[in-house]
């Protein structure tokens, strides 16, 4: 917890500046950012783009910026609180854990921004809490329509992380994007319950192999990782997420669907800054914005995604644009 | 589900199940003697970053993996003076253990590979023979030998001995520490060789949260298996083999959620260590401390 300002060590300033003579003059007060994490910031994806964003955030808008990693579930609410009763004026809860936590608590803080980096919670709302629209559903629906084009035809399948309603909803959009591209396509998936294991990952893979499926797509993070390790050896394709994974399994990544979580965060930190007073609502950046297709610098391994599976592709976003792939109904919305 | 189905199940079971099963080779050892290694988690991510580190610099698996044996004979140590010789609590200094290794080991892990750098990976032993990697063949022979020294050496016989009964190994002329830190240096040891299976037979690189409970996992085996090395070594394929299943399942059956599969191998876990099936008979004196002469209470 690089930078973290503890709350004793903030009480006994704040004392010491009270005593005569110790007392100066209150300097220019400096606009405070943390970022909460519930995994390491050396995840090479997910957490490690957000610190980045953080980072950067410190450098060019000359914030303070803390952090806290590896926070566990049952921890958010103290963590957050922590950072809160020390005067943080923006906090950043990283993923879908921190929704419900956040409203929670905010409004024992109603002059200090709260910004989580998922959706939000249906039926929840609150005056300083913001939330992102991250654009999973459209963006696995062409993902699944990409990996399907690019299968050799035995199957595509969708390996997501933790069990909530926003994987299982994304994992379903991604089969009704590859059924929508290639009808009557095998497309499955596995949740495989869980972020942080890349055994689990590698040997997921296993299993959809068995099934005949030679296109992969994961949201899964570390346990991604896995994935892509198990794709290599069972000589597939593969689709990364989050960063260019190019490097983690050389001849299995087709592209990786990268995620522009830096300039999120930056952007979120630099909107707080200018604002008046905290807001609430959820923001909705376009698909683009937050999304690209990326293999080294292009958008796709020329080895894997010959030149006419790439047009085939094109002209399917360019078909879904022009509404002629309406998407099915989804039921709940989370 | 046809025959390639269930093959795939019970390789990836098997698979999955190896790690599981090198941690608790020596775990069954360290609470044979009555010492009931809770750090074994940390002890896993110890191993994984060592051989990790080790592996990438010399690009070698093999010394990768040997590089771990004296981390754990360092770590045995520090855990012999809490759990053995300063009679300390072994669930606390476990705790505290895993703690201290995830700062170790994240630390460790950030000065190799800064944030920012791209991270470095190392070349997994890919080799098979039947569609079984072969690192998968000496662990099983390994559980084999582990079994045979447990159960049918003086060396075995010492360990229970002093795990069941340490007034009457001592005065029987054993030195029960001493036998209780070989014990501990065993699961140690497994636990260090478990974390360096994971980063060179199947992952390749290393994060924090490499090791994801396979360590608790391990002491949960050991109870299923009721401390005895083959029975063990079973439990833990056997678990692999329902995470595997959970995998199939989800693919081939759809529509049902996947939160009933993904709780099967954790149904499993629990019910075989609740005592329902089967006698369960631990060793007497598990996680009671000894000091020469005297048992501490």
């Amino acid at each position: 917890m690089s930078g973290f300002l503890s709350r004793r060590l903030f009480l006994g300033a704040s004392v010491l500046s009270g005593l005569p003579g110790v007392a100066r003059a209150a300097p220019a007060r400096v606009f405070r950012v943390a970022l909460v994490m519930t995994s390491s910031i050396a995840d090479g994806g997910w957490n490690h783009l957000a610190f980045l964003g953080l980072r950067q955030a410190r450098d060019d808008l000359g914030v303070h910026v803390a952090y806290a990693e590896n926070v566990a579930q049952a921890e958010i609410t103290e963590v957050t609180r922590g950072y809160a009763d020390d005067g943080y004026d923006l906090i950043l809860g990283h993923g879908f854990q921190f929704g419900s936590a956040f409203i929670e608590i905010c409004q024992e803080y109603p002059h200090q921004q709260f910004f989580v980096t998922s959706y939000a919670p249906a039926g929840e709302a609150a005056a300083n809490v913001r939330f992102i629209d991250l654009a999973y559903y459209d963006l696995a629906f062409d993902t699944g329509a990409l990996a399907a084009l690019i299968s050799a035809g035995g199957g595509v399948a969708f390996i997501g992380g933790q069990d909530n309603p926003a994987q299982k909803r994304v994992m379903q959009t991604f089969q009704d994007g590859a059924r929508a591209a290639r009808p009557g396509m095998l497309a499955t998936g596995i949740i495989t319950g869980d972020y942080n294991n890349a055994s689990r990952g590698r040997e997921a893979v296993e299993s959809l192999v068995a099934k005949g499926v030679d296109v992969i797509w994961h949201t899964s993070d570390v346990t991604g990782l896995g994935v892509l390790q198990g794709a290599q050896v069972a000589g597939i394709k593969a689709i990364g997420c989050y960063t260019d994974q190019s490097s983690m399994a050389p001849a299995a990544v087709a592209t990786s669907t990268v995620l522009q979580l830096a300039w999120m965060v930056h952007t979120v930190i630099a909107d707080t800054l200018a604002q008046a007073a905290p807001t609430g609502g959820e923001w909705k950046p376009a698909l683009e914005q937050l999304w690209a297709y990326d293999w080294k610098g292009q958008m796709f391994n020329p080895a894997l995604v010959s030149a006419p599976m790439q047009a085939g592709f094109a002209t399917f976003r360019h078909d879904e644009h022009a509404g002629l792939y309406p998407r099915p109904a989804q039921g709940d919305t989370p | 589900m046809h025959n390639g189905v269930i093959l795939t199940i019970i390789l990836t079971g098997l698979r999955l199940g190896v790690p599981v099963m090198l941690a608790a080779m020596g775990e069954v050892f360290g609470e044979s003697a009555g010492v009931l290694n809770v750090g074994l988690e940390g002890m896993l991510l110890l191993g994984g970053i060592t051989s990790f580190m080790v592996a990438a610099s010399t690009h070698s698996a093999l010394l990768g993996t040997l590089a771990v044996i004296p981390v754990a004979l360092l770590a045995a140590e520090l855990l012999g003076v809490y759990y053995i010789r300063l009679g300390a609590s072994q669930i606390v200094t476990g705790i505290v253990f895993n703690l201290l290794s995830l700062g170790v080991a994240s630390y460790a892990y950030r000065l190799y590979c800064p944030p920012g750098t791209l991270a470095a990976r190392i070349q997994t032993v890919e080799t098979t023979l039947w569609g079984i990697p072969l690192p998968v063949f000496p662990v099983i022979a390994l559980c084999v030998i582990m079994h045979l020294v447990l159960m049918h050496s003086r060396f075995g016989m010492a360990v229970r001995a002093v795990g069941e009964a340490p007034a009457a190994a001592e005065a029987a002329g054993l030195d029960v520490t001493r036998v209780r830190m070989a014990a501990l240096r065993l699961s140690c040891i497994g636990g260090a060789l478990a974390g360096a299976y994971l980063i060179v037979c199947q992952i390749g690189l290393f994060r924090d949260s490499i090791v994801q409970g396979q360590g608790f996992s391990a002491l949960a085996v050991v109870i299923f298996g009721r401390w005895r090395p083959l029975a063990v070594g079973c439990a833990a394929v056997l678990l692999g083999c329902l995470d595997a299943l959970q995998f199939s399942l989800q693919a081939y059956v759809p529509g049902l959620p996947p939160q009933v599969f993904l709780a099967l191998p954790y149904l499993a876990a629990a019910l075989a260590t609740s005592g329902l099936f089967g006698r369960m008979h631990q060793p007497a004196a598990l996680t009671i401390p000894w000091m020469a002469g005297r048992r501490v209470q």
